[in-house]
């Protein structure tokens, strides 16, 4: 019964883990633990320099499904588009990652963290391209630490637009899926990052949970006794 | 008078209460990850051995105990890595394996990834599993150390890992019932961690 119902539990889980994954944008985490080995960001300005990517597609009937990626380990940025992102049949597609001084200063209230990349995509003409209607574009970039939380725009038409934009774990990346090509950047509000203080008293919120779990430890220690005497 | 012949009326409380001092324990060791780690909770190695740490104890403290590992349990263990790596990788996931220059980093890395791994599972699917069965089922255990599982995630990733890690619950969860072990889920959970980061 029990390796009948651990079967089936095992079954709906695989099920579940299926279908949130489906629904996730893509390149969600994997890693449940979130530890990651990464290099320190490149800032544009600093040495090293962020690296710039591009790829050549060949002419194609069909836009294949690819990716474009920054060398940085994990990558600063990284452009997943899907089959027939870009109509443009026999001709070639170039698409382009090039880290760049911000186009305009940032939304009211918030402020930019690391690089702003232009995404951008020509035919072999040089004409610009957008990705097709329904086939929207799914970015990822690197912000300079986890906290606070990102919010990824991107630039196009003369203004910001705010991105629906998810964590996406591993050192310290977020994403978020765009219909538009431009210049992509993550901002925050509220203090820079990577700076915890701000007031917030780290020492004493510490002691306090070292104290809740040497209590919780000593509570079933003690429960430990009371069932083994009974 | 041995523990099992003790009437459920009696041990059920004491059961709850187990439940609630580990449930308690876990989410403080949660937060003291995330307070450790400070903005950078979800990378800090310090803060992920504080963690893990924080869990060993309370598993100590519980009282309880591991049993020995069978063939069974690392072929079934080994087996749920697969699925969640597969449910990955038909998802989306992509491989590229990290730079050579990191190589020393990976070694330490892999530790205390398996070790937040093995203790989690250790504190989850062990010690409050255990006590979440005495005290109301097997249903209840699986379905109260997914929710825990994937809200101790929620200081690294934000709410948006609540599903996903809900789903990952039920299925290691599935493993544990299904070996009668925690054995399964923790090699599930650290050959899924390593992996996907190693590749991922």
């Amino acid at each position: 019964m029990s390796r009948r119902r651990g079967a089936l539990l095992t079954a709906v889980g695989f099920v579940l883990v299926m279908l949130v994954w489906r629904e996730l944008p893509a390149a969600a985490p994997p890693v449940y633990d979130g530890i990651c080995v990464a290099d320190p960001y490149r800032t544009l300005g600093h040495s090293p320099a962020p690296s710039s990517a591009t790829k050549t597609y060949p002419p194609a009937k069909d836009f294949p499904t690819s990716e474009v990626i920054t060398d940085e380990s994990p990558a600063q940025v990284q452009v997943l588009m899907m089959m027939d992102t870009f109509s443009a049949p026999n001709t070639s597609v170039t698409v382009s990652i090039t880290p760049m001084a911000a186009p305009a200063p940032p939304p009211s209230g918030l402020a930019l963290d690391g690089n702003v990349y232009r995404i951008s995509a020509v035919d072999a003409s040089g004409k610009m391209l957008q990705p097709a209607s329904q086939m929207p574009i799914t970015v990822l970039l690197r912000a300079t630490a986890s906290s606070p939380a990102k919010t990824m725009f991107v630039h196009s038409s003369g203004t910001w637009h705010q991105l629906r934009t998810f964590s996406a774990g591993c050192g310290d990346s977020f994403e978020a899926v765009s219909t538009t090509l431009g210049d992509f950047g993550l901002f925050y509000a509220g203090g820079p990052p990577g700076n915890t203080g701000g007031g917030f008293p780290v020492a004493p919120v510490v002691g306090v949970l070292v104290v809740v779990v040497i209590a919780a430890g000593l509570g079933l220690v003690r429960l430990s006794g009371t069932r083994r005497s009974r | 008078m041995s523990v099992d012949a003790i009437p459920r009326a009696v041990t059920r409380p004491i059961a709850a209460t187990h439940c609630a001092l580990l449930v308690i324990g876990i989410a403080a060791a949660a937060l003291l990850r995330a307070v450790t780690g400070g903005a950078d909770a979800a990378a800090s190695k310090p803060a992920a051995l504080v963690f893990a740490a924080a869990l060993f104890v309370l598993v100590r403290t519980a009282g309880w105990r591991a049993d020995k590992w069978r063939a069974v349990d690392v072929a079934v263990g080994i087996g749920g890595a697969a699925l969640l790596l597969g449910a990955w990788l038909a998802n989306g996931g992509h491989l590229w394996l990290l730079a050579p220059q990191h190589a020393a980093d990976l070694a330490v890395w892999s530790l205390v990834v398996t070790a937040v791994a093995v203790t989690e599972e250790f504190a989850l699917r062990g010690a409050l599993f255990a006590a979440l069965v005495r005290w109301n089922g097997v249903s209840t255990a699986v379905a109260v150390t997914s929710v825990v599982f994937a809200l101790i995630h929620v200081p690294l990733y934000g709410w948006q890992a609540v599903p996903l890690d809900c789903a990952v619950g039920v299925l290691l969860g599935g493993l544990r019932v299904l070996t009668g072990g925690v054995a399964a889920p923790a090699l599930a959970h650290a050959l899924t961690d390593l992996v996907a980061g190693w590749v991922g």
